[in-house]
């Protein structure tokens, strides 16, 4: 086994793998990284159905194609401007909120005429809410989503 | 092209160890996870450019979302079970390294020396491979990995991962990691 070992330090790199840090800070921000893989789980459908390029949905957004390909692999920490810009710029719905089992858009309130939403107010309650992410094809199945022409 | 300590006894040697092709790259373990967990990008073009498999019988039609998101769930399984054994030390009694690992050709029933080995996914949809070339007790060397969704290893993305596990037993033999004479070419 010495030998082995001798051997070995001869052909093995002095610094360690990152492997066991990628991993820790995985478990660490499991939660939210789920979200975002999610999203941009989402947002590569829609783009698919669309044909719409990573660059044309970057112009939309009026940010970097760099910015669009990080939401892309699904590990940024997205915040809610940016969701709604990729809403905004797919015509698609990707947060929505529930609250007492009934399930409600976030931009209902600033944008439902242009979008299409009904603009019903919703029961405000003092009842938990969540965030869910729902899958594009959800709402393209569904009539909950109506295209802006 | 050199070895990098994944999870390694610092006092004998053994372990894991992954292969870095370039020195400006990650080694092929931490690239996996990278990709598997961390780039759905990748998995989705991936299942898109074989979406005509998931499509047959064997997987039942699963949706290309399902299937990244059965790729992403099944490598953080995976990866757990490497932390775990970090974790607990090498030889623990229901997981370590030479239970993990099975033979690539599922014909060869005893341990060959420079075996090629292939560790899977613990999980349902097990399509998640890592290769690795077994040199030692307890020493393995990862060389890639794959999504594999056929029989065969005939795909051109799996015949690369053959020949960089042919390189890298070529890389072994030429550092004396094995004597030249007595390593076994499997059947794939």
């Amino acid at each position: 086994m010495k030998d082995l070992k001798k051997k070995l330090d001869k052909v093995v790199a002095a610094e360690s793998s990152v492997w066991m840090e990628d991993a820790v800070q995985f478990e660490k921000n499991k939660d939210w990284l789920d979200y975002s893989a999610e999203i941009a789980l989402c947002v590569l459908d829609a783009l698919h159905e669309k044909r719409m390029t990573q660059k044309a949905l970057a112009a939309s957004m009026g940010v970097s194609p760099q910015q669009v390909s990080k939401i892309l692999k699904g590990t940024e920490n997205l915040t809610l401007e940016t969701i709604s810009k990729l809403e905004r710029a797919l015509k698609i719905k990707i947060v929505s909120l529930h609250s007492y089992g009934k399930t409600f858009d976030a931009a209902v309130a600033g944008s439902s005429v242009a979008m299409g939403y009904d603009r019903t107010p919703h029961k405000i309650s003092s009842a938990p809410t969540v965030y869910s992410l729902e899958s594009y094809s959800f709402y393209r199945s569904g009539s909950k989503y109506n295209e802006a022409s | 092209m050199n070895l990098v300590r994944i999870i390694t006894d610092s006092d004998t040697g053994s372990g894991l160890y992954a292969v870095r092709f370039s020195d400006d790259g990650p080694d092929e373990f931490t690239r996996l996870f990278r990709l598997w967990t961390e780039d759905m990008e990748f998995l989705y073009s991936f299942f898109r450019e074989h979406e005509g498999r998931l499509k047959s019988g064997y997987y039942k039609g699963i949706s290309i979302q399902d299937a990244v998101r059965a790729t992403r769930y099944e490598a953080q399984e995976l990866r757990n079970v490497f932390l775990n054994i970090a974790r607990k030390g090498l030889v623990v009694e229901d997981t370590n390294l030479d239970t993990l690992f099975l033979p690539l050709d599922s014909r060869v029933y005893r341990m060959q020396e420079l075996q090629k080995n292939k560790a899977r996914g613990r999980v349902k949809k097990r399509w998640l491979r890592l290769y690795a070339i077994r040199f030692d007790r307890h020493c393995y060397v990862i060389t890639g990995g794959a999504i594999k969704l056929t029989q065969d290893m005939s795909v051109p993305h799996l015949k690369e991962e053959l020949e960089k596990l042919e390189r890298t037993r070529e890389f072994l033999i030429r550092h004396d990691l094995l004597c030249q004479s007595d390593f076994a070419y499997l059947e794939i």
